[in-house]
């Protein structure tokens, strides 16, 4: 990396330090280009016989490539515990992961957690005790398609409870129940529950929790509104 | 400008010099097609090794491979399309748009382009995901070449942009590996030694296939199930959501254990075998590894698309890493 030879005039100073900056740069990009690709690609790429004349198009999407790669792996480690610099990069880069359909938003990239909300979800109508319930949503095979968007539709929803955004629970629910084959009449009185089914990993008071959503189902003439059911809760006001 | 003349022939090292001159050595003609206007190909490592020519025959299972699960996937989404997509339905147009303006997330969902928001009508998502369906076994049987793939890239993204919040890590690898295979040729025409584009595109579905399986075990780290030996447990127990019901096989703490450690040691190992230039094993022992993770992945978590096409996603591995 040294550069030596005689200075005999003043703006060779100059043009040394251009040319030492140049240096390290070449070195760095070098450095990178090394990192980047190990040097089994370098060795192979050696061979006259299976290299070609590389267009400067093919040169830009060999620098590209390693960035979209990048993207992938940020947005997939994001989902565990995203830092304040990976959101940003990721909310700059939007557009193009949204539309390509690259990225990844609330999935389990990491297959299981054995967490609560890995629990399945369901949705029933029943009366308020309960009994006869029977669920909203139709019969799929586990683990089909049908049935994983169903899962993830349900648990948008129970993000939806724990945000305490019940108007907008109310846009999904009320087109499910006006459709459903077990709709409800006036006369009865009816309850909608989102509930989690219990599995081998759930503890005893996991299972005995409350519903993560339950409401009322209301009839006023030809249309159905919702009054949420919420669980009493202590308080210290005097009654 | 002698000094600068002096510098530009130092930084082509001893390498790219030994290569220049084994070019020159070795073949004339290519070494005269190995300069372009922009210089020396080798001083270009990343663009020689991801664009170094392949024959078709390299990827044309992998081609058949993705071009036939995305069949599989647009005939299962035509199960439950009038449910979701109907008038009057929980993911309408209408309810969808209340839904964006009541919760302002409007901007976060922004970028999930497709026509398909335009619509209630059933019939133009059936027609949708018949096309689909229609332009991914022609991919199989290798028909129209760059158009038929990429329009079917185009029709997966105006369904899976539709689905919002509905899509999952499926959506996402498939979505990957179609736009990877675009980049293929039509015609392999590009003589015996292949096309430099049939090499990308391999290798691309080869190191999309690495960054999910190796992103997959970095967050798996991050998850004490896949330390105390029940992730196996983990995966399979929310049995109603399981095709398979498969947590009675579990419950000993030995098998628990084993496949959980199966599933967190495999991805790093396998990954970084796969990829050695040259394999020395006889049997190829990281691939079959590699594709025994998926397996399992797909057996007890369910995951069945995802599962398809990293497994396929491992055979780029295999033919990408030869070269």
């Amino acid at each position: 990396m040294t550069i030596l030879w005689n200075r005999t005039h003043p703006s060779d100073h100059i043009s040394l330090n251009a040319l030492r900056l140049q240096e390290i740069f070449f070195q760095l990009v070098r450095l990178c280009s090394m990192c980047v690709y190990p040097r089994g690609m370098n060795r192979s790429n050696a061979s006259a016989e299976t290299t070609t004349a590389v267009t400067q198009s093919q040169r830009l999407l060999a620098w590209i490539v390693p960035m979209h790669l990048a993207l992938i792996l940020l947005a997939m480690l994001c989902q565990v515990s995203p830092s304040t610099t990976a959101s940003a990069i990721l909310a700059i880069c939007r557009p193009y992961w949204q539309a390509t359909h690259f990225g990844i938003e609330e999935a389990p990239v990491f297959l299981a957690s054995g967490d609560v909300i890995e629990q399945p979800l369901a949705l029933a109508i029943s009366d308020p005790s309960f009994n006869d319930a029977e669920p909203l949503l139709p019969m799929v095979i586990g683990g089909s398609g049908p049935d994983d968007r169903q899962q993830r539709f349900l648990r948008a929803m129970a993000a939806l409870v724990e945000a305490d955004q019940s108007s907008l629970i109310a846009e999904w629910l009320l087109p499910l129940i006006n459709t459903s084959t077990v709709a409800p009449t006036s006369s009865q009185e009816t309850v909608v529950t989102l509930l989690r089914e219990p599995t081998l990993l759930s503890t005893i008071e996991d299972d005995e929790a409350q519903p993560p959503y339950q409401a009322r189902i209301i009839f006023n003439g030809e249309s159905i509104g919702l009054v949420q059911l919420r669980s009493p809760r202590l308080t210290a006001t005097a009654q | 400008m002698k000094p600068a003349r002096r510098v530009k022939s130092q930084s082509m090292t001893k390498s790219d010099e030994a290569t220049l001159s084994e070019q020159a050595s070795a073949s004339p003609s290519s070494s005269k097609g190995a300069i372009t206007s922009s210089g020396p190909v080798n001083s270009n490592i990343p663009a020689n090794w991801w664009f170094k020519p392949l024959p078709d025959s390299a990827i044309k299972g992998v081609r058949i491979g993705t071009a036939l699960t995305a069949a599989i996937y647009f005939a299962d989404a035509w199960q439950d399309v009038d449910f979701w997509f109907g008038p009057q339905s929980p993911h309408a147009s209408q309810t969808l748009a209340n839904f964006l303006q009541l919760s302002g997330l409007n901007e976060a969902v922004s970028g999930y382009a497709s026509p398909l928001f335009w619509t209630e009508s059933v019939w133009i998502f059936r027609g949708t995901l018949l096309l689909g369906f229609v332009l991914a076994t022609a991919m199989a049987l290798g028909l129209g070449g760059r158009f038929v793939r990429f329009s079917l890239w185009l029709v997966f993204l105006a369904y899976a942009n539709r689905l919002l919040w509905l899509s999952g890590l499926a959506e996402t690898s498939l979505s990957l590996s179609l736009a990877a295979l675009t980049f293929a040729p039509s015609r392999p025409s590009d003589g015996p030694r292949g096309s430099a584009w049939t090499g990308f595109s391999l290798r691309l579905v080869a190191a999309q296939t690495t960054v999910l399986i190796g992103g997959t075990w970095l967050a798996m780290l991050s998850q004490t199930v896949w330390w105390d030996g029940t992730g196996a447990i983990a995966l399979a127990a929310p049995t109603s959501n399981r095709t398979f019901d498969l947590i009675g096989l579990l419950t000993s703490p030995i098998w628990h254990e084993l496949i959980s450690l199966a599933l967190v040691s495999i991805p790093p190992v396998g990954l970084l075998l796969s990829w050695r230039p040259q394999p020395t094993f006889r049997i190829d022992w990281p691939i079959i590894s590699l594709w025994t993770w998926c397996g399992l992945v797909a057996l007890l978590g369910s995951y069945w698309i995802h599962s398809v096409v990293l497994a396929i996603g491992v055979m780029a591995i295999a033919h990408a890493r030869r070269t």
